[in-house]
């Protein structure tokens, strides 16, 4: 859905709020709505107190972990003696996820001001915005906010440099982005030591996500206590999130809502629920990499940290995918798992060999060869590929594969069975 | 230190130790690793070694955790086993492991397979699977390294240890997921990468899907994978020293493998090119297997007659000499063709018999000899020798020993032709080689070898100087290790000439007019003490005479020596302050600096700033002359040189005659006092020599204008050669005597670093060829020295009761890593850096030597307007001998070339490959061109291993004044296009 629009009596709209307003990206616009005075209220703080405001609010990490973005700051030395780094991880690619995007491409300034704003805090010279490379639009509209916001001497000593992804999902990996900023190829790396340690160039180093650091710049302003004030369900989900929603629902697009929202009005009141006919089949509700919810669990869902774990997935990256009873579950994790297979960074075993495995067995299963054993073989697998690798990509591909082979297990047996006309794939 | 559990036991660990480290060092080895180590980064990627560790949700990858306090570790939980077996089933899926599934699993085929078969895991069939075979990159038709990557875990060990170990960067990851592959270079071509053919990729596989070719092309798998024994050895190339197992099967050498990287060797695992696919020339064809006696030699009445021709046809034989061969156009090489066009030609008929073939001994070589037995060889030998001794004297007589044989070797023929001979004319390569290096530092601070080691310039040298070394081919392993230590911070400055492969990765490069050297380290000196950067407190405490020197560097300014050396003034300023401010810098050179006929004054320049720097004497500050031959520091370390004996005392002292002649039970007297003449001093009318033994040099490739010494030796009244092949200087020669190489013999080696080595013999010389310790006292008996050695061993215990700082070494003692000497007494552990206290002068003290900056003796002119510098390259050993009868070697450099600059190679219309006609002075030569930017523009390099284009032809004898080292790096050259129609 374009912009602009407007937003549901439902949505809290605090980061999309000039979503559509083009001369909200004009630094001179931002200005006028209040940009940059964050940044100066920051400055005018001790770095260790701008850290405790942001833990004080409650806000975590909206890449798809949920770490509280306080806390990571705090890991940072605080006596320097090394130059520390931050990194913007904008490479956003996790499948059914489009919310930075839309950050970068209407608001590219609130994301300057929070990168600022957190350098301060973590005392970065320097800070890298990593860009997925299929960004052009957004990475054109980053690159001209930056240029006017450092031409107007906005970010002082500070160093921010816009550096363009080249096309693997991996590089959103936070240890993998920074072997790509290195210029080496982007294999994520073991931790310990994490980035707070030894980051980008074996520096200190700090990564937070678009959607985190544009937050950022509200809390300063409006203060951590009412920040804190946003929830509808748990003390330990704080603040608005953005939902990315695609799949078979009347009116895909992003919604922003206070986090604890039920998941069940985000798709049949905001999104406009399902096409007409169809019912809710499945859900998946954090993009790509989380464990599918069925329909029962869908509807009883709270969109915050901990409910969506409660109901056996994760919150992610917000970005939620909704099939109806026209889907082919099979088919729809087979496409996930090849995706798996495709952006594998190929380093550890399990990951490298099982999502592709994983994907050649569930293209068996299509097309008809399949064989009972092969779905142990595939639970099997999922449990070797879980839990055993550097990241967790290939957790990811284990988990829509264990949890629908365990939610739609009969789709798989008709296939199996022959009680399913096969499906040909490319 | 930190106490964890370990499977229930308590295990002890220094902090920064990896569960993995300290669950081996505790003796429990059950954790598998594929994708780990020793000494590579550690990448944790293939995570077989998981294990639990109580308190984490997750197996934690034990090659990558630190141990802590309280940690407790379980190796063999039922979650890291099932991980194992995951890991294995998930690699087995892709690896053509068929025969893993019954049988074959009794006899696992490599590292891998090892484990499959311990936990039991069994492959699905190949038919039935739905993965395909990995592939990657293969290196078709490649002389030496091939891959079968269908083999292939992706465990990366490869990528590493050509990243980190070789410091080359040729193998790669390339693609992602299940299309993930090695690759080597971006175009799958290994000599557009870089690759130098080291093999450290081979050696790290664990599957063998990187592999050598040669064993597999001459002998079945089986007896590749159990061979007939294993014998630790030292290679026979560079003054390295690396240690190299030999693999035998069928009484052959079948193949090289470096011992455990984590033993400590000077290698440390490593080896280069030459030590590990170099090792097939001692089973080459051409080998001697029978004495040779010049026909016309003939027996008469109990008495060795000479019945041939006389005159100029007294040494002739149906051949080209080296000057007419030299100027002979002759086939360009065929280009290198390594991953390209020879992909589908078979190997044998393509490269084997054309390139080989051409530059092994000619048939007709052997035609002016006829086969002898030993005692005839004998026989004729110890008759002529003492014949000349008896009419001439024995100072008449000469003897090029042979810096490729043992200590113990050198020790018998020098024993034999003082105490038998009553001369001193004994010497070696050592005069073309660090001998002038030898006269600096013994003018200096009386002392002939390095001060330090390879592993301190490794990991403890800030700052590290190469003057004149092209280390990275000349001593590949050393030269791994410097950049190792560039990678690891290190400062890199050279000075060359030539942008050799440290001169451009270098911090600073000092690329300066050959020969201009002592200006430029005399201008560094300058702005040294002009900047006050000297080390006084050292200055004052350990040297004598540095106001004379700060008097004689005064005019040598940086820009002084700007407008000689070519080098801009700033960067020389920038040279010497970081050189200056160290802390610790190493020196290092080898012979861009000592080939000169001022080599002994350039190396006294250079002396000179170390010493006014203080960098020398500390661990990290070593002085390092960069030793070429396996044995050059041996042999003259036990006396194979014209004026000492071992341990380099004096022939003149009558105390120390007195000591030898008890030693050896000959009457002192019959023991010269006279020093004797030098390799370049022989070889000329006036030395008077007229009888020589020659053992294992080849003085018509290697000595200067060898168009001239190709007479000498052609007019001597007899020349005895002993070696392993017709040599060009052995078609000469009035007896071949048939040697051993390096394999077929024990003994002891001493390497750049003073370090004395032992190596074991792996075989039996072939046919009647006799090991050359053997030879040399059969021929002692025969001239009349009681000699009764059984063997090397014995030899040894005869040379430390004349070699004070020798006497703790034995042979049980030299197992292992060897031994540095100084090993003064029996417990002594070996010296790994010297004078740390007191130089071994009178006084402790070293003086400075003032030398003045002199141009080459030929300077380019209108007439000759190229400066000509002559070196090694990285797949040939000097005179070619050995290497170009090594078949992987001798593919990838088999023909001779020339460096010239792009710039002047247009000028002269040359194109890479066109033949080109190099003119000196003294002699001209063709060969083939090679156009590249390793060389400045004006300069040409002529590397000196092919006879049929020998630079040596072209070489100016103009002798150095102390050390008598000619003028071989630099010499005034004409360059012509030779394009002529080649003729068969």
């Amino acid at each position: 859905m374009g912009f602009p629009h407007k937003p549901h009596p439902k949505e809290t709209v605090l980061l999309s709020r000039y979503f559509g307003e083009a001369d909200a990206r004009n630094y001179k616009g931002w200005v006028k709505r209040g940009g940059y005075a964050a940044l100066e209220q920051a400055r005018a703080m001790e770095p260790a107190r701008v850290v405790d405001i942001v833990k004080d609010s409650g806000l975590r990490g909206r890449g798809g972990a949920g770490f509280p973005t306080g806390l990571k700051w705090s890991f940072m030395p605080k006596e320097k003696k090394k130059p520390h780094y931050l990194c913007v991880n904008a490479d956003e690619s996790e499948p059914g996820t489009f919310k930075d995007r839309e950050i970068m491409r209407w608001t590219p300034h609130a994301l300057l001001e929070g990168t600022a704003i957190a350098a301060h805090a973590i005392q970065a010279e320097v800070a890298y915005i990593y860009i997925r490379g299929e960004f052009t639009e957004p990475l054109a509209i980053m690159d001209k906010a930056l240029t006017d916001a450092r031409s107007a001497g906005v970010f002082g000593k500070l160093k921010i440099h816009l550096h363009r992804g080249a096309g693997a999902y991996i590089c959103g990996e936070e240890t993998a982005l920074m072997s790509s900023i290195e210029g080496k190829r982007g294999n994520p790396r073991i931790k310990p030591p994490f980035p707070a340690a030894a980051g980008v160039f074996g520096m200190p180093t700090t990564i937070n996500n678009v959607e985190t650091l544009a937050a950022v710049p509200h809390i300063l302003t409006k203060g951590a206590v009412w920040y804190k004030g946003l929830s509808l369900s748990s003390p330990k989900s704080t603040g608005t999130k953005l939902f990315s929603v695609c799949g078979h629902v009347q009116q895909p697009g992003n919604y922003e809502v206070t986090l604890g929202f039920p998941l069940k009005d985000l798709v049949y009141e905001l999104c406009g629920g399902m096409r007409p006919g169809r019912t809710l089949k499945a859900c998946i509700p954090g993009g790509s990499s989380v464990p599918i919810l069925d329909r029962a669990e869908t509807e009883s869902c709270l969109l915050d940290y901990e409910g969506v774990v409660e109901r056996g997935s994760m919150l992610g990256s917000g970005g939620v995918i909704v099939f109806d009873d026209s889907t082919d579950m099979v088919y729809q994790i087979m496409r996930l798992a090849r995706f798996y297979a495709h952006e594998s960074c190929a380093q550890c075993t399990q990951c490298r060999e099982g999502t592709a495995w994983t994907t050649k067995i569930l293209e068996r299963i299509l097309a008809g060869q399949g064989k009972t054993a092969d779905l142990d073989l595939l639970l099997d697998l999922s449990e070797n590929m879980t839990g055993k690798t550097i990241c967790v990509l290939s957790d990811s591909c284990a988990a829509p594969v264990v949890s629908g082979i365990k939610k739609f297990r009969s789709e798989f047996e008709d296939y199996i069975a022959g009680r399913r006309k096969p499906v040909m794939v490319a | 230190m930190v106490t964890l559990t370990v499977n229930g036991r308590r295990v002890t660990a220094d902090a920064e130790q990896t569960i993995l480290d300290a669950a081996r060092a505790a003796g429990i080895a059950d954790i598998p690793t594929l994708c780990w180590y020793p000494k590579l980064p550690i990448v944790g990627n293939c995570r077989i070694c998981l294990v639990s560790v109580e308190g984490q949700a997750k197996l934690v990858p034990a090659c990558a955790t630190k141990v802590a306090d309280g940690m407790v570790v379980q190796t063999e939980s039922h979650a890291a086993v099932e991980n194992r077996k995951g890991v294995l089933r998930l690699l087995l899926e892709r690896y053509p492991g068929d025969h893993l599934r019954n049988g074959g699993r009794a006899a696992p085929r490599n590292e891998f397979e090892r484990y499959v078969v311990r936990y039991g895991v069994a492959p699905t069939p190949l038919g039935a699977r739905d993965l395909a075979l990995r592939h990657g990159d293969e290196r078709p038709g490649d002389p030496m390294i091939r891959h079968d990557m269908s083999t292939c875990i992706l465990c990366t060990r490869c990528v590493r240890a050509c990243e980190d170990i070789q410091v080359v960067g040729v193998l790669d990851v390339a693609q992602r997921g299940e299309h993930a592959e090695i690759i080597v270079g971006a175009d799958g071509d290994p000599d557009k990468a870089g690759c130098t053919w080291c093999g450290e990729c081979v050696r790290v596989c664990p599957t063998g899907a990187i592999f050598e070719v040669m064993p597999q092309e001459r002998f079945a798998p089986e007896q590749i994978r159990q061979p007939q024994r294993t014998v630790r050895s030292v290679c026979p190339y560079c003054g390295v020293g690396c240690q190299v197992d030999l693999h035998v099967a069928d009484d052959r050498i079948m193949r090289v493998t470096s011992p455990d990287i984590e033993l400590d060797t000077p290698n440390q695992g490593s080896t280069c090119v030459k030590g590990r696919f170099g090792y097939d020339f001692p089973q080459h064809h051409d080998r001697l297997t029978k004495p040779l006696i010049r026909r016309g030699w003939l027996k008469q009445g109990g008495h060795w007659v000479w019945r041939g021709p006389t005159g100029a046809e007294r040494r002739g034989g149906p051949w080209q000499s080296i000057e007419a061969e030299g100027q002979t156009v002759k086939p360009a090489g065929p280009p290198r063709a390594v991953g390209k066009a020879v992909r589908d030609l078979p190997l044998l008929e393509r490269l084997d018999m054309d390139i080989r073939d051409r530059v092994a001994t000619p048939a007709a070589w052997y035609e002016p000899f006829r086969e002898a037995s030993w005692d005839e060889a004998m026989e004729l030998t110890a008759q002529e020798l003492l014949r000349i001794k008896r009419e001439r004297g024995g100072d008449a007589l000469a003897c090029f020993s042979s810096a490729k044989c043992t200590n113990e070797e050198n020790y018998v023929m020098m024993r034999m032709f003082r105490g038998a001979l009553g001369t001193n004319n004994i010497d070696h390569c050592t005069r073309l080689c660090h001998s002038t290096s030898v006269a600096a530092m013994q003018r200096a601070l009386n002392t002939s070898a390095a001060s330090g080691s390879m592993r301190e310039v490794e990991h403890a040298a800030d700052v590290i100087f190469i003057a004149g070394a092209n280390t990275t081919e000349s001593h590949p392993v050393f030269g791994a290790a410097i950049k190792r230590a560039h990678e690891r911070g290190a400062t890199l400055i050279v000075a060359d000439p030539r942008k050799t492969e440290l001169a451009a990765r270098a911090d600073v490069h000092l690329q300066m007019q050959p020969g201009t050297d002592v200006a430029l380290f005399n201008a560094m000196l300058n702005h040294v003490i002009t900047s006050g950067l000297e080390a006084k407190d050292f200055v004052a405490r350990r040297t004598h005479a540095f106001d004379k020197l700060r008097e004689s560097v005064r005019a040598m300014t940086p820009e002084v020596a700007a407008k000689i050396t070519g080098v801009p003034a700033e960067r020389i300023r920038e040279a010497a302050e970081i050189y200056a401010r160290g802390p610790n810098t190493s020196t290092l050179w080898a012979m861009g600096l000592t080939q000169h006929a001022n080599g002994t004054d350039l190396v006294t320049s250079l002396l000179n700033l170390m010493l006014a720097c203080g960098m020398i004497g500390r661990w990290g500050a070593a002085m390092m002359p960069v030793r070429g031959q396996n044995n050059v520091q041996g042999a003259s370390d036990v006396g194979a040189i014209p004026f000492v004996y071992t341990d380099y005392r004096s022939v003149k002292d009558p105390k120390v005659r007195a000591e030898y002649a008890k030693a050896w039970d000959v009457p002192a007297e019959s023991l010269s006092l006279k020093e004797g003449l030098m390799v370049t001093e022989i070889v000329k009318e006036e030395s008077g020599v007229r009888g020589m033994y020659i053992m294992g040099e080849n003085p018509i490739i290697s000595d200067p204008d060898i168009a001239h010494a190709e007479h000498w030796f052609r007019e001597l009244e007899f020349l005895v050669v002993h070696d392993l092949f017709l040599t060009e200087t052995a078609r000469y020669a009035d007896v071949v005597l048939p040697g051993s190489s390096f394999a077929e013999k024990s003994g002891t080696f001493v390497n750049t670093e003073r370090r004395i080595q032992l190596a074991q013999r792996a075989v039996d010389p072939p046919g009647d060829a006799r090991r050359d310790l053997d030879i040399l006292i059969d021929l002692s008996n025969r001239l009349g020295l009681r000699t009764h050695f059984a063997t090397a061993e014995a030899v040894m215990g005869e040379i430390v009761t004349v070699t004070p700082s020798w006497r703790g070494v034995t042979y049980p003692r030299l197992e292992g890593a060897g031994l540095q000497y100084p090993v003064p007494t029996p417990g002594h552990a070996g010296t790994a850096f010297l004078f740390d206290e007191r130089f071994p002068t009178a006084d402790g003290k070293g003086t400075f030597v003032p030398v003045e900056y002199a141009p080459p003796v030929e300077l380019p002119d209108d007439q000759y307007p190229f400066v000509m510098n002559t070196g090694r390259q990285l797949y040939h050993w000097h005179t070619g001998t050995m290497t170009r009868r090594a078949s992987g070697l001798d593919q990838r450099e088999p023909t001779p070339v020339v460096e010239i600059h792009p710039d002047d190679a247009a000028q002269l219309g040359l194109e890479d490959g066109d033949l080109v006609r190099l003119t000196s002075r003294r002699n001209a030569m063709v060969s083939s061109c090679r156009i590249s930017e390793r060389v400045a523009r004006g300069q040409v390099f002529v590397p000196f291993h092919f006879r049929e284009a020998a630079a040596n032809l072209l070489t100016n004898p103009v002798l150095d004044p102390y050390a008598k080292m000619a003028e071989l790096k630099c010499c005034a050259v004409r360059l012509e296009p030779a394009h002529v129609a080649v003729a068969d």
